[in-house]
């Protein structure tokens, strides 16, 4: 479920890295709150993120299918640190992978952090998982707890997914299209990830009940946690942020009208539909543009194909500038040596 | 088995990686960290039909592998894990954008190919910055940027103890293999013993690593790394790379292609 950085536009990777950073900050806040030996907290919290990491890397056979899993960890490191610290821990999983195992993007990071973390931390938990626990810790309560939060986690970050890369206009998938691809897949995945992380979670209350307990007992946490408050915060600066940056973007008439006349050259476009409506606008905008416009039909042709052609030559001439500095280097070092 | 020791090998080969000495190496890490994130930046709000123009940025991975001696297929195995999800969005545009383009060529092949392109240049931007800066000091950047202590500390805990975890997460299913009937995989119904069993061990280890740093004056903070300045070449490196790539964007590298190709078949 990473989403990568070719996905997602610049707007759209800002706001979310707005978003997920405004609340891995209120939960660094209401950890050092709740916490007061920040000394312990944090080594654990350091191993734990680890531990998300290998456990990540084992696969389980899924029976029936022949396919593999493995586990997400969201609602796994809320149910053992508590959902702050949990978040934190998440966090932590996310970066690394981002920069030391490609998955994911530096500028995707906020977009991942909300789909697996915010929404499984700091939705998920607080209102499925600790609810059903609240009453007193059971093994059907743990299971029945970790397969909803699980399944509620993956759908709304499956479902965030979708409109992060609908907004960002990468792909031309249609909602309702895109939708059912995605919910299905994950409700499937939910179910299997939920299973696995109750099983473990039950495995550890039979062999150290004490770490369950204490974080669940934890009732100061729950009372201070205004979890609408959250919500609507991370929504005001949701749409604080998207709005300020979409008027700065549509202030700045580059991009797309632009080069689309640029590599495609001015065509009619004779089909009908959303798209091609879309197409058409962005035609009637390049026509603004004089210089391009006006060109017999042959010429826009030819130019639109040197731009590609042109962007051909571009590419060998990158690896040949890479190809000659290696050798330089190379001569150099060869030389070095003998001498 | 084979995949959690694949995945840590390819992860202690990029550590190695970035020990060497060589110009790109040796640029300071926030430098590389910057003109990482203005390249990213650049590349991603590129045009979606833009096929010629994002081709320039192909210079930027290709001059710093050359410079950094990074190995060309090395790095491109790092790549490939992270299309599946892009070629599925970038074929889904072929499919819903038959509408042809002036050369002949469908608006979803074009943004087929930007995607792939765009995909291709992420991911290498950030490989190769992780392939040239030594994992401690690009974290430790992470503390000059006053991300607050607790978040910092807990990365940096977690990646020293990720390829300790990981061995015996490895060993673990090593051992569960050799003792298993049919050799197919962890069986889902083992999965919550194992990975619990997996997860007490992290903990236990985590006490004791509590009680070491205890030992050793630990005081919730990790020792801040050098400040060490920029020097020169780096400062060089942060202002006249972005220049370039912000004026290449904002230019269009696509129309500079026009020009010429107008001059070369117009005239």
């Amino acid at each position: 479920m990473h989403m990568s950085d070719a996905l997602i536009s610049p707007a759209v990777g800002v706001t979310m890295i707005a978003v997920s950073g405004a609340a891995l900050a209120y939960s660094v806040v209401k950890t050092k709150q709740n916490n007061a030996l920040e000394d312990k907290t944090v080594p654990v919290m350091g191993v734990m993120s680890a531990f998300v990491f290998a456990a990540q890397m084992i696969n389980f056979t899924i029976p029936g299918t022949g396919s593999s899993g493995h586990i997400g960890g969201g609602i796994l490191l809320a149910a053992l640190l508590g959902a702050y610290p949990g978040l934190i821990s998440i966090a932590a999983v996310l970066l690394i992978q981002c920069l030391f195992f490609a998955d994911g993007g530096l500028l995707a990071l906020g977009c991942n952090l909300f789909n697996m973390g915010v929404v499984s931390c700091l939705v998920a938990y607080p209102l499925i998982f600790r609810p059903i626990l609240r009453k007193g810790i059971t093994k059907p309560r743990i299971m029945l707890a970790s397969v909803l939060g699980v399944v509620a986690g993956l759908q709304i970050g499956a479902f965030s997914v979708v409109l992060e890369t609908l907004a960002s206009g990468i792909t031309s998938l249609p909602f309702g299209s895109f939708l059912l691809m995605m919910q299905p897949i994950h409700l499937a995945i939910g179910l299997m990830e939920g299973l696995v992380t109750g099983a473990i979670l039950i495995f550890v209350y039979q062999a150290r009940p004490e770490l369950l307990e204490s974080v669940q007992s934890h009732k100061k946490l729950d009372r201070s946690v205004p979890v609408r408050g959250i919500i609507l915060g991370l929504l005001a600066a949701t749409i604080l942020v998207a709005g300020g940056l979409s008027l700065l973007a549509s202030a700045n008439p580059d991009g797309l009208e632009w080069s689309i006349g640029k590599v495609a050259g001015q065509q009619e476009l004779t089909a009908s539909g959303p798209v091609y409506a879309i197409a058409q606008w962005i035609q009637s905008k390049t026509a603004v543009m004089p210089d391009y416009s006006t060109g017999a039909a042959s010429e826009a042709a030819s130019t639109s194909g040197a731009g590609l052609i042109g962007g051909g030559i571009v590419l060998v001439l990158a690896a040949a500038t890479a190809f000659l500095i290696s050798r330089t280097k190379k001569k150099n070092a060869a030389n070095s040596d003998t001498e | 088995m084979q995949k959690i020791s694949q995945r840590m090998d390819a992860f202690f080969s990029l550590a190695e990686l970035a020990k060497k000495n060589t110009p790109v190496h040796r640029l300071h890490p926030m430098a590389k960290l910057l003109v990482t994130l203005v390249f990213l930046v650049c590349v991603i709000s590129s045009n979606r039909y833009d096929v010629g123009g994002l081709t320039i940025y192909f210079f930027y991975p290709a001059v710093l592998l050359a410079l950094g001696e990074l190995p060309f297929g090395g790095i491109a195995r790092r790549i490939f894990p992270a299309l599946p999800f892009v070629l599925f969005a970038g074929i889904s545009n072929i499919i819903f954008e038959p509408a042809l383009a002036r050369i002949g060529i469908s608006y979803g092949l074009l943004s087929f190919v930007v995607l792939l392109e765009k995909a291709v240049l992420t991911v290498g931007a950030l490989v190769i910055l992780t392939a040239t800066t030594p994992s401690n000091r690009l974290l430790a950047q992470l503390q000059r940027l006053h991300v607050p202590r607790i978040f910092t500390t807990t990365v940096m805990l977690c990646f020293r103890y990720l390829s300790l975890l990981a061995g015996e997460a490895s060993d673990m299913t090593r051992a569960y293999h050799l003792r298993s009937v049919k050799q197919n995989g962890l069986e889902m119904r083992h999965v919550g013993s194992f990975v619990g069993q997996l997860l007490l061990r992290s903990i236990d280890r985590a006490e004791r690593v509590y009680a070491a740093m205890q030992c050793r004056g630990f005081d919730g903070t990790f020792p801040a790394a050098e400040a060490h300045k920029m020097e020169r070449a780096s400062i060089c490196y942060t202002v006249f790379v972005p220049l370039a790539l912000i004026l290449l964007r904002v230019i269009g590298f696509s129309n500079v292609l026009m020009w010429i190709g107008t001059r070369l078949l117009g005239a």
